[in-house]
């Protein structure tokens, strides 16, 4: 039932036929064909093909909760590790994975991220989520609490007292914070 | 998925559409829009220190920093400890991300460095208790005062107990977080010519009180062991043994002490054993015992019968010990935690049994591993003072009678 074993069977017929795409339909309502291993890294997409005996090849899967935006940067993603796959099927060159994953995301800003993560999130491909937080977690390390709050949008929902209070428990904590 | 669900993704297109694209401003108002499962991620990727911080940034935040740290967080900490000539340096370690702090010297008064020499007794709740000798400057000859005190490496914080003269104890422990409503009280131990004797204080009290029993020291020890066997708090009590199978209890609210005779378990004899005491993390009164061929025994302490009961099989399943040590650069309180979280994968990583003294493990476990270049220091095993451990333990049944008994 992984995703792994739907992609490699498919990938390997492909090679001999003619490369089967999905269409996959963005919130703002653009279209992307997708080859089919590399959709099917997204869970969403390849669960909805799995349980669905009547969808075909024309059948178009919305994608309500993912911007064109995010879509782009979730395909390049994709495909980059459908590639790494094919040309080494047993193991990722991982030299080469982590210089692609470090200039992929460098030309991210915060806000593309945080869209990434969620569409990532929502998309449900795990291996990319768990890239993309350990990127917000290296982002935000260091900085201190009003900045955390500003880079993901949060509301403090402390009373002052509350927040003074916590922060005089572990003062030592917030020793040596970096400037915004 | 079945068609009624496609259409709800449509459906539900127009709303999440609005909140996560079209409207930036709007999104960032929503506290919500980050679920809790991407929270928790990158929260996970973060050092301890971090995720202080983090939980600061709102209530739910907050509430998933305690939930990872009591579902996931079970493997103690470890102060190490160093007074040698450059002062008292202390450190934190946190096995599970790998992350060691070097704290500052604590806030406290100027006069002398508590910390610097100080022998280390006991550690619970994110405290560690200390000893140090104060010398007296005008007293003929050299002459020393003994000095109990409490140091959070939490919270910087440090906490003293009345001077006592001329004292010989050597083993002391304390009952609870002194920040906490109950009260903490400290205990320490001497045995001098088969005697033992009982100091206690309670925390803002300024006295000591001692208490001396005749006649203890059982006929295998022929050296005054107060050293080789612990003494540990539960429920109310603090337990000291004797490897003959005595026990002292010590009641707190009451102040009253009892010499229990326990019958040791028939297969334990103290000249082919290694034998000594730790509180479960639920909060029973565990002894342990070590054979030649390293095998380990465990028993249970049962107050109403008053004897030992067999829970061996019972801990290697439930339970990882961290065991204390006796000696010289050691750490001589011994922890047990739930085998849960990082501590059932760090249990099941390695390859003895449930029992793991410091040096085995910074020789045989990634996550400790890295302290040995701390070897020369003092070290002792610290749980950071939140979440309460005891939390746990609605995880796992508790086999323990309701505390305090006394007959």
């Amino acid at each position: 039932m992984s995703s792994s074993i739907a992609s490699s069977s498919s990938s390997s017929s492909s090679s001999s036929k003619k490369e089967k795409k999905i269409s996959l339909k963005t919130s703002d309502g653009e279209v992307f064909e997708v080859e089919e291993p590399v959709a099917m890294q997204l869970e969403i997409v390849r669960s909805f093909f799995a349980d669905n005996e009547d969808v075909t090849e024309q059948t178009v899967m919305p994608l309500p909760n993912v911007s064109t935006a995010a879509m782009h940067g979730i395909l390049e993603y994709c495909r980059a590790h459908e590639e790494f796959r094919r040309r080494m099927p047993e193991a990722a060159p991982e030299e080469e994975v982590r210089a692609f994953e470090a200039g992929y995301v460098d030309r991210k800003s915060n806000e593309e991220l945080k869209e990434m993560i969620l569409a990532a999130n929502y998309l449900n491909i795990s291996k990319l989520l768990d890239f993309l937080t350990g990127v917000a977690a290296k982002r935000i390390e260091n900085k201190s609490v009003e900045y955390v709050r500003a880079f993901f949008g949060v509301e403090n929902d402390f009373t002052p007292e509350e927040e003074a209070n916590l922060r005089r428990e572990y003062e030592w904590a917030f020793e040596g914070v970096d400037e915004d | 998925m079945n068609k009624r669900e496609v259409l709800a993704i449509e459906e539900g297109s127009k709303t999440c559409f609005t909140n996560t694209t079209k409207k930036k401003s709007e999104l960032k108002q929503d506290p919500h829009y980050l679920s809790k499962d991407i929270v928790r991620l990158i929260m996970e990727k973060l050092p301890w220190k971090e995720r202080v911080q983090l939980s600061l940034v709102c209530k739910s935040w907050k509430n998933l920093f305690d939930e990872i740290q009591d579902t996931e967080e079970f493997l103690p900490w470890v102060m190490c400890f160093d007074s040698g000539d450059g002062g008292a340096t202390c450190k934190l370690s946190d096995p599970s991300t790998h992350t060691c702090y070097t704290l500052k010297k604590p806030t406290y008064g100027t006069e002398r460095e508590l910390l610097f020499g100080a022998n280390i007794c006991a550690s619970r709740c994110g405290w560690v208790l200390l000893s140090n000798l104060i010398f007296v400057p005008s007293h003929l000859p050299c002459y020393y005062n003994k000095i109990y005190f409490l140091y959070s490496p939490f919270t910087n914080k440090i906490i003293e107990f009345p001077l006592l003269e001329s004292d010989e104890t050597r083993k002391a422990t304390f009952s609870s977080n002194p920040d906490s409503p109950d009260d903490c009280s400290i205990i320490a131990l001497s045995i001098q010519g088969g005697n033992l004797f009982i100091k206690t204080c309670n925390l803002g009290s300024k006295l000591w009180k001692t208490f001396e029993f005749n006649n203890v020291t059982n006929k295998y020890s022929i050296y005054d062991d107060v050293d080789d066997v612990d003494v540990v708090y539960a429920g109310g009590f603090f337990y000291y043994f004797f490897n003959d199978g005595k026990m002292v209890a010590f009641n707190i609210k009451q102040q009253e002490w009892k010499l229990l005779t326990v019958e040791l378990p028939v297969t334990v004899t103290p000249y082919s054993h290694t034998i000594g005491l730790f509180v479960s993390f639920n909060g029973d009164v565990i002894l342990r015992s070590q054979n030649l061929h390293y095998r380990w025994g465990f028993w249970r302490f049962d107050l109403l019968e008053k004897k030992w009961v067999d829970v061996g099989d019972e801990i290697r399943e439930k339970q990882v010990i961290f065991l204390g040590s006796i000696g010289f650069d050691t750490c001589p309180s011994s922890f047990s935690v739930p085998a849960l979280g990082n501590a059932r994968e760090f249990a099941g990583n390695t390859d003895f049994s449930c029992c793991y003294s410091i040096f085995n493990i910074m020789r045989h476990s990634k996550y400790y591993k890295w302290l040995e270049e701390d070897k020369r220091r003092k070290k002792i095993w610290i749980r950071p003072p939140f979440p309460n451990p005891l939390r746990a333990s609605h995880l796992l049944q508790s086999s323990s009678k309701p505390y305090p008994i006394d007959r």
